[in-house]
C-alpha cells in the first residue's frame, strides 16, 4: 500500500480486531473453496457491510469466480454500493464495499520492507540477496503459513473491515495456517536471531557479563553448525537478518495477533466438501485435526450435493437403471448412476457422522467456471451464510 | 478397453524407474492412485513397494486398511510398506546413525533455539527427505539389509511437491561446507538419473486439475530435463463406457424428453446439473489426451460401479488400471 496508509499502521489492540469477524475457508483441491468464499464475500457487501477476501489459492481462481481482471496482493475496492445500486439491499445506510486480494507473499514482503524505508542502497542488496530470493521463494511456496502475517496487515490497513474472507489453498496442509502459526513466530522471536545477528557483526560492546556468558555458550553451537553446513551460510543469515530487523519485528507482532484472532470464538471455519471419496476424508481429517487443536468453531459445507428429497422423488427413481459396465451409451451410465448417487450420499452422510453439515446443493449452470455473474455468488453466498 | 488407453500403456514399455513420485494438488486422489499403483507393483508383479509420503498425517495406510504408519516404514500388505517421513528423525538418523555424529546432534542440533532455525531455513527438510530417499535407493540394503523394488512416493501437496526438484539448486547458491555439500551433490545425483527417478502426475478429469496438469508438465521437464512417466487421470468415465472417449454425451429422445417433463423443479434441474457434471468429465478428459504427448492412464470412477465397496478393496479394483503397464 501506499505511505499514508503505512502511517495508520500501529500495533492494533486485540479488542480492535476483533471488530472485524474472520471466516476461513478450507478443504480440498476442486470442491469449490473459491467460488464459495467469492459468493459469501458477495453477499455480504451486498447487505451493506465492508468486506475483505483473501484469497490464498495458488490457482488464481478467485479472479475467474469474480469475472475481474487482474486483482493483486494489496487489496483493492472491488466492488462498492453506488457503482451498482440494483444489486445490493436497498437500506438507507448500505455502506457495503468488498476488497479482494490475491495473496503473493513475495509480493507483501517487498512492499512491508519499503514500507520501513530502508537506508540507502540496503534495498537493492536486500532484494538481491541470494538468501532473500531463496527464502521469498520458500514464502512463495509456504504460503499458508505466513498468511496470518497478511490477514493480521488487513485489519491495519483496512480498520472499518467488518468481515475478512480467507479462502485457503487446497489440502490438509492448509490447516498449518490454523493451528501453527506459532511455529513460525517460534523462529522469528527465538535466541538464535540474536545471536546470527551478532554473529554476523552485531553489537558486542554493549555486551554485560551474562549476555558475553550465553554468547559464548551460542559461539561454541554456531561453530559446530558452521562444521557441517559452512560458517558462509551463518553468516549470509545474520546479515539478511540485520537488514530485516524491523520488518521482521512487525511480523512476529502481526503472526501474534493473527493467532489470537484465529482462535477467537466468532471466527467462523468453514470445511468445504463435494461428494467426493478423498474430499470427504480431507474434510474429515481437518475437522479432526482442529479439535484436537481446541478449534471447535468449525462447520462442513457439502458442496453440490444431490439433496435428499431428489431420491424420494418417485419419478426420479423411475429412471434408475443398472447397467453392465463397461456401457452401451452415455446414457445408461448416467442412468446407473442416479442409483449409486443415492448410496454415495448415504456412505457419505454416514462418514460425516455427528459433524455439523450443511448442504449446498448441485445447481445447474454454476459449475461452469467464468459463466457466474455476481447475482448468482450473492444467491449462492445467501446459502453459505445462512448456515452460520 | 478403448483404442486410446492401448496405445496410452503400449508406450511405457521398457522398466520403470525405482523412485517414482507421484505429484498432484491437494484432493485429486493422490494417495489413492499412490496406493493402487503400490498395490499392483507388489500383488500383480511380486514386488517389494515402499510408499513414501510427506504428510501430517498417513493417508494410504488407511485406503489399505491398515494401521497408521510413522516414519518407520510399516507392512501393511503383504510386500508393501508404508512411511510418512519426519524432517527431525531424518536428521536424527543422518547424524546419529549415519555419520555417527550423536554428541553433536544432542549438543547442538537437538538445541532448541537450533531446532527452530533448522525448521525455518530454506530447503533443509527438503534436502534430508531427498537424503532419506537416497539412504533407502543406495545404501540401505548395505547398511541395513533393507531393499525395495519399488518406491513410490506420494509428494506432498503444495509447496514442496515440485520444490524438492529445486533443492539442490537452493542448497547450492549458499556456498555450504562440510557433509551437506557431499549430501545435496549425490542427491542431484539420483535425481538426475533416469533409471532411478521418474515422475507421474496425478489429476482429474476437471477444469482446473487438467489446467494445472498442463501447467506441471512443462516444469517438470525444466526440472528434470525429462517428461513425466505418464499421468494417472482418477475418476475418469472412460474406462466405463464401451465407447471411451469417443462417447457422445447426448441422451436418446426418449429418455431426454422424461428427464424435461420432471413434475419436480428442483429433480429437473438437479437431473441436468448431474448430467451436465458427467458430460464435463468425458470433455475435460479429452481435452487432456489431446493437450498432451505422454500416456494418460484413466482410473474408473469406483464409485458409480461400485459405491459401497472401499478400502483394500477398493484398491485392488483401481490397481487394474495398470495392468498394461510393463514390467
Amino acid at each position: 500500500m501506499t505511505k499514508a496508509s503505512n502511517e495508520s499502521t500501529r500495533p492494533v489492540s486485540s479488542q480492535a480486531s476483533r471488530k472485524t469477524r474472520l471466516h476461513i475457508f478450507l478443504g480440498a483441491g476442486g470442491v469449490g473453496k473459491t467460488t464459495l468464499s467469492a459468493s459469501l464475500a458477495i453477499h455480504l457487501a451486498f447487505q451493506g457491510r465492508k468486506v475483505g477476501l483473501l484469497s490464498i489459492d495458488p490457482a488464481k481462481r478467485l479472479k475467474t469466480a469474480l469475472g475481474a481482471g487482474d486483482i493483486d496482493e494489496s487489496g483493492q475496492i472491488f466492488w462498492q454500493k453506488g457503482h451498482d445500486n440494483k444489486l445490493c439491499s436497498k437500506e438507507q445506510n448500505n455502506h457495503g464495499q468488498l476488497r479482494a486480494a490475491i495473496l503473493s507473499l513475495p509480493d507483501s514482503l517487498k512492499r512491508w520492507i519499503r514500507d520501513e524505508g530502508l537506508e540507502g542502497d540496503h534495498e537493492e542488496t536486500l532484494f538481491s540477496h541470494p538468501l532473500f530470493q531463496t527464502v521469498a521463494e520458500k514464502i512463495a511456496s509456504a504460503t499458508e503459513t505466513l498468511a496470518p502475517i497478511r490477514m493480521a496487515e488487513w485489519t491495519e490497513q483496512f480498520q472499518d473491515t467488518d468481515d475478512l474472507i480467507i479462502d485457503t489453498a487446497p489440502g490438509i496442509h492448509a490447516v498449518d495456517f490454523l493451528i501453527r502459526p506459532e511455529r513460525l513466530l517460534a523462529f522469528f522471536d527465538s535466541k538464535i536471531l540474536e545471536w546470527l545477528k551478532w554473529f554476523a557483526g552485531g553489537d558486542e560492546e554493549s555486551a554485560g557479563f551474562i549476555q558475553k556468558m550465553v554468547r559464548g555458550g551460542a559461539k561454541q553451537i554456531l561453530k559446530a553448525l558452521g562444521k557441517v553446513g559452512g560458517e558462509n551460510i551463518l553468516l549470509s543469515l545474520g546479515e539478511l537478518l540485520l537488514m530485516m530487523d524491523k520488518v521482521m519485528f512487525r511480523m512476529v507482532d502481526r503472526l501474534e495477533e493473527a493467532r489470537q484472532w484465529i482462535r477467537h470464538e466468532s471466527t467462523d471455519i468453514v470445511i468445504v466438501c463435494s461428494p467426493r471419496d478423498d474430499a470427504i476424508s480431507v474434510a474429515r481429517e481437518l475437522s479432526k485435526i482442529l479439535t484436537e487443536n481446541g478449534m471447535n468453531q468449525s462447520r462442513i459445507l457439502l458442496n453440490r450435493s444431490i439433496p435428499e428429497s431428489f431420491f424420494d422423488d418417485q419419478e426420479v427413481t423411475g429412471l434408475y437403471q443398472t447397467t453392465e459396465f463397461p456401457a452401451d451409451n452415455f446414457e445408461n451410465l448416467f442412468r446407473h448412476y442416479l442409483q449409486s448417487a443415492h448410496s454415495i450420499r448415504k456412505s457419505i452422510m454416514a462418514r460425516l457422522g455427528e459433524t455439523k453439515v450443511t448442504e449446498v446443493p448441485v445447481l445447474s449452470g454454476l459449475e461452469e467456471a467464468g459463466d457466474l455473474r455476481l447475482e448468482e455468488l450473492d444467491r449462492l453466498g445467501r446459502s453459505v451464510r445462512s448456515s452460520v | 478397453m478403448t483404442d486410446q488407453n492401448q496405445t496410452d500403456t503400449e508406450a511405457q514399455q521398457g522398466s520403470l524407474p525405482v523412485v517414482i513420485f507421484f505429484l498432484g494438488k491437494g484432493g485429486v486422489g493422490r494417495s489413492t492412485a499412490a496406493a493402487s499403483f503400490a498395490y499392483d507393483r507388489s500383488v500383480n508383479h511380486h514386488e517389494k513397494v515402499l510408499v513414501v509420503q510427506w504428510s501430517i498425517k498417513d493417508m494410504v495406510s488407511p485406503l489399505l486398511d491398515g494401521k497408521e504408519a510413522g516414519h518407520k516404514h510399516v507392512e501393511v500388505l503383504p510386500g508393501l510398506f508404508v512411511m510418512n517421513y519426519n524432517a527431525d528423525e531424518a536428521m536424527r538418523e543422518y547424524f546419529v546413525e549415519h555419520l555417527n555424529m550423536g554428541m553433536f546432534y544432542r549438543f547442538v542440533l537437538e538445541n532448541q533455539q537450533v531446532q527452530k532455525l533448522i525448521h525455518a531455513a530454506p530447503g533443509l527438510e527438503e534436502l534430508f527427505f531427498l537424503g532419506r530417499l537416497f539412504w533407502l535407493v543406495e545404501l540401505a540394503k548395505e547398511e541395513r539389509g533393507i531393499h525395495f523394488d519399488r518406491i513410490i512416493i506420494d509428494s506432498p501437496a503444495t509447496g514442496h511437491g515440485t520444490a524438492l526438484f529445486g533443492v539442490a539448486a537452493t542448497i547450492s547458491r549458499f556456498k555450504l561446507q562440510g557433509p551437506l555439500v557431499s549430501e545435496t551433490t549425490r542427491v542431484a545425483g539420483m535425481l538426475e538419473d533416469a533409471a532411478k527417478v521418474g515422475t507421474a502426475i496425478v489429476t482429474l478429469p476437471e477444469e482446473l486439475p487438467v489446467e494445472e496438469t498442463l501447467e506441471m508438465i512443462p516444469k517438470i521437464e525444466a526440472d528434470l530435463n525429462r517428461p513425466p512417466l505418464f499421468i494417472l487421470l482418477n475418476r475418469s468415465l472412460t474406462p466405463l463406457l464401451l465407447g471411451g472417449i469417443l462417447t457422445s454425451t447426448q441422451f436418446s429422445n426418449e429418455f431426454n424428453n422424461r428427464c424435461r417433463s420432471l413434475t419436480n423443479p428442483t429433480s429437473r434441474i438437479t437431473i441436468e446439473a448431474v448430467q451436465g457434471d458427467l458430460a464435463r468429465r468425458l470433455e475435460y478428459e479429452k481435452k487432456l489426451r489431446e493437450s498432451v504427448s505422454i500416456p494418460v492412464i484413466a482410473m474408473p470412477d469406483q464409485m458409480i460401479v461400485a459405491p459401497d465397496i472401499g478400502g483394500v478393496h477398493r484398491i485392488a479394483e483401481l490397481s487394474k488400471s495398470f495392468a498394461r503397464v510393463s514390467q
